[in-house]
């Protein structure tokens, strides 16, 4: 998987990830958020355009994102799932947890 | 004391016999005196008087020489009481006129006993009828203040008294009646000391002067001129005085005498009677009202409760409210919010009778237009406390609630619980019943409910959720034991996988009424059970449909090589799509990869700890759908033994849905350990039909 980011704000930043998020990839995206944090982020949206697979390990990473920015689900926002992201969401009522929003712009542009 | 004047005026013809027939035998005129010498009776004006008596140096009356007259006192006990005289009588004559004053003096002291009797027969002639019209007045009025003033005017007219009241307290609080004098005040004898001095009187106490009634009643008027007071027993619970005052009209001459005390004395016992007739007419109305007040709770707690439940494929669903002898609060209802979702809804409203089943209306009302709207547990209790929050506080009642979203299809659950007793998941695959606790204060306890939001539990078929009222585990023994929610977890562990919903309801109800020693309940009792039963029954070790084609694989347990095995499941169901005469969807694909990536990545982390091994099977194209065997030769595990994580959306748990996940998607997902080929997956997923 390749995890790029880019920042949006001082403090909010863009993480585009790309291929499948899963048992191999999960702790880079953990490692990501974690450094992000300490370089003084306090808020990301997670691109997930580019990820066409995850399964529970990588479920596991975002909310371990999650976490790292304070629990509350404005601090890390999901854009753009594909549709297996989305059905895995709904399957573990994720979609309940995460703000998922259908483009990087209208997570931006969310309160 | 004979008042010999009085006696006359009423029975003149006492004298006037006595002196027609003196003066036949003797020709004499007899003529009355008092004890100064003035004429009573009996003078006709044919003597000067002054010629005949006069007065002595003593005092007493003497007859003058040579007037032709005789004198002789009439005396009572040795006290004079005045003169009889005769004219025209001689000296010798003297003792024949003691004589005739003897006999007037009987016949006078006679009259006067004969009147004293009249007087008393009068008296109780009065008291019977008195008596008999206060208990007419019982008859005319219904409330006790208006029988109490009438009995109270009777009174004033039997007995003169300016004014008469009575004095109660009932309930702790302090009531007067009054009848007589116009524009007193009943603030001043509304005295709580005064009822305390007369309720702790012996008897009826009667005071002529004001001095001595202060002890009694230090605020008596200043006027106050005499006073009866009297306590009036009752059977308890009502504590009564009686009072007759007479104030400033010095005029009226009476003082109150021992027969007035007599009267009052029982017309006071007749008073206790009219205060048990009404205290006990009161008990009887207030069973009555409360009798009524129950029935018509248990009506409109009937018409509450859904008709019917709910039909929903992938649930099944049984539910009993019983009713408290006292009616409770206790409601459910079920929202079919689409073909495999409902929301269920169990409530108590803490409070009794009517007022809380009017709640119970307006909550369950609330709560069903909210879960129509919103799926979300917690919404939907947000929103009903949001709007009836002011209502509430002002009635003094709260609501506990537990409601959950369970949806068939995607086998979740969803459940907010506003205070309400746990209700209990029992998940089938580890056996294991968990408590899905109260995540909020009740309804209508503080202005906000901001505590835990809706939480999340993954179930799989087989699971059941129990949801009760404290009437259920509150069900006590002879020993005072509860029967508690380890007893109902206890039942449920034992029973619900072998059981219907059906069944597990009436086996926890028939433990509960041979627990519990009381032939009435406490309070309501009310038991949902829900069961996940999958929408079709599939043989875990059967499978159905033919291979068209195997597909073998090994891989080196990496998670290097999790997108390889990816990779391999899409191609192998775009295979699929070639050889079945059907379409594979796109979710399909998804899912098996999913429950790929699942299997392996657990063998990898669990079976081989990281360590290097092999994982080996097959893919299995079938013209139903597709069969999947994952071999390892790492440790073995019990698959069963961890339950789905419940999630708490605000610190979700970050793993543990793996296998769950598998389970949850494919429709068979079969462990074995140690087959001769190692440790052994099996998982088919079907196409739709």
């Amino acid at each position: 998987m390749e995890i790029s980011h880019s920042s949006l704000s001082s403090d909010v930043y863009l993480v585009a990830l790309n291929g499948a998020l899963n048992a191999r990839s999960a702790e880079d995206a953990k490692q990501t958020f974690r450094d992000l944090s300490n370089k003084g982020a306090t808020q990301v949206i997670v691109d997930l355009a580019g990820v066409p697979f995850i399964d529970s390990s990588g479920l596991a990473a975002l909310v371990s994102g999650l976490k790292t920015f304070g629990g509350d689900a404005k601090n890390l926002r999901l854009a753009a799932p594909q549709s297996q992201a989305k059905l895995l969401f709904e399957l573990t009522m994720f979609d309940r947890v995460f703000q998922i929003y259908e483009s990087v712009s209208a997570a931006q542009e969310a309160e | 004391m004979i008042n010999i004047e009085l006696l006359l005026q009423q029975r003149p013809d006492l004298f006037d016999n006595l002196a027609a027939r003196w003066h036949t035998a003797t020709e004499g005129e007899l003529i009355l005196l008092s004890n100064s010498g003035q004429i009573i009776k009996g003078y006709n004006g044919t003597h000067a008087l002054d010629s005949i008596i006069q007065q002595g140096q003593s005092g007493e009356m003497y007859v003058k020489p040579a007037a032709n007259a005789i004198i002789t006192p009439m005396l009572v006990h040795g006290e004079r009481k005045g003169y009889l005289l005769s004219c025209n009588s001689l000296e010798s004559q003297l003792p024949m006129l003691s004589w005739a004053a003897d006999i007037l003096l009987d016949h006078l002291n006679s009259e006067q006993a004969l009147q004293g009797m009249t007087d008393e027969l009068i008296v109780a002639w009065d008291q019977l009828e008195l008596v008999y019209r206060i208990t007419q007045t019982l008859g005319e009025h219904s409330n006790l203040s208006n029988v109490l003033h009438s009995t109270l005017e009777e009174i004033t007219k039997v007995v003169t008294v300016e004014l008469a009241f009575i004095l109660y307290g009932y309930n702790g609080r302090l009531n007067c009646v009054l009848a007589g004098e116009e524009g007193v005040d009943p603030a001043i004898l509304t005295n709580q000391v005064l009822l305390d001095s007369l309720a702790t009187f012996n008897q009826l106490t009667v005071f002529n002067n004001r001095e001595p009634v202060l002890d009694v009643w230090p605020d008596a008027p200043s006027n106050l001129y005499n006073f009866i007071g009297a306590p009036i027993i009752t059977d308890g619970s009502v504590v009564v005085g009686l009072g007759l005052i007479n104030n400033h009209k010095q005029h009226l001459p009476h003082d109150f005498t021992a027969g007035h005390g007599k009267l009052i004395t029982s017309v006071c016992e007749q008073i206790g009677a009219i205060f048990d007739y009404f205290t006990l007419q009161d008990d009887l109305i207030a069973q009555e009202r409360l009798r009524r007040e129950l029935e018509i709770a248990a009506q409109i707690q009937e018409s509450l409760l859904p008709g019917k439940l709910p039909d929903t494929p992938g649930l099944k669903i049984d539910v009993t409210t019983l009713p408290a002898y006292e009616v409770g609060g206790d409601f459910y209802d079920f929202v079919e919010n689409d073909a495999n979702q409902i929301t269920a809804i169990i409530g108590d409203v803490a409070g009794k009778g009517i007022p809380a089943a009017m709640v119970t209306s307006m909550i369950r009302t609330m709560l069903r237009v909210e879960a129509s709207r919103n799926q979300e547990p917690h919404a939907i209790i947000q929103q009903a406390h949001q709007a009836l929050y002011e209502d509430l506080s002002r009635a003094d009642l709260f609501v506990t609630a537990f409601v959950a979203t369970l949806d068939a299809n995607t086998n979740a659950l969803m459940y907010a619980n506003a205070g309400h007793v746990p209700a209990i998941i029992y998940h089938s695959n580890a056996k294991t019943p968990r408590l899905l606790k109260a995540t909020s204060l009740p309804i209508g306890v503080t202005h906000q409910i901001t505590d835990q939001v809706t939480q999340y539990v993954h179930v799989s078929p087989g699971d059941t959720l129990v949801i009760y009222s404290d009437g259920v585990f509150e069900a006590t023994n002879a020993e005072g034991e509860q029967f508690g929610i380890e007893g109902i977890q206890d039942l449920v562990s034992q029973y619900a996988d072998s059981t219907t919903p059906a069944e597990l309801k009436d086996i926890i109800l028939d433990r509960l009424s041979s627990f519990s020693d009381s032939k009435s309940r406490a309070d309501d009792l009310t038991l949902a059970i829900i069961k996940f039963t999958p929408q079709t029954v599939i043989d875990q070790a059967a499978r159905k449909g033919d291979t068209l084609r195997t597909l073998p694989f090994t891989y080196k347990a990496d998670t290097i090589h999790l997108d390889d095995i990816c990779t391999t499941v899409t191609n192998a169901c775009r295979d699929l799509r070639n050889l079945v005469d059907q379409t594979v969807e796109d979710d399909f694909i998804y899912l098996v990869e999913l429950a790929m990536s699942e299997i392996f990545t657990n063998i990898i982390e669990h079976a081989y700890k990281n360590i290097e091994g092999n994982i080996t099977g097959s893919l299995e194209l079938m013209n139903t759908g597709i069969e999947i065997n994952v071999y390892d030769q790492g440790e073995g595990f019990n698959p069963n033994a961890v339950p789905p994580p419940i999630s708490n959306p605000l610190d979700p748990s970050e793993g543990g849905y793996g296998l769950h996940i598998v389970r949850q998607i494919m429709d068979v997902a079969h462990y074995e350990v140690d087959t001769p080929l190692g440790n052994h997956w099996r998982l088919i997923k079907y196409l739709p039909e």
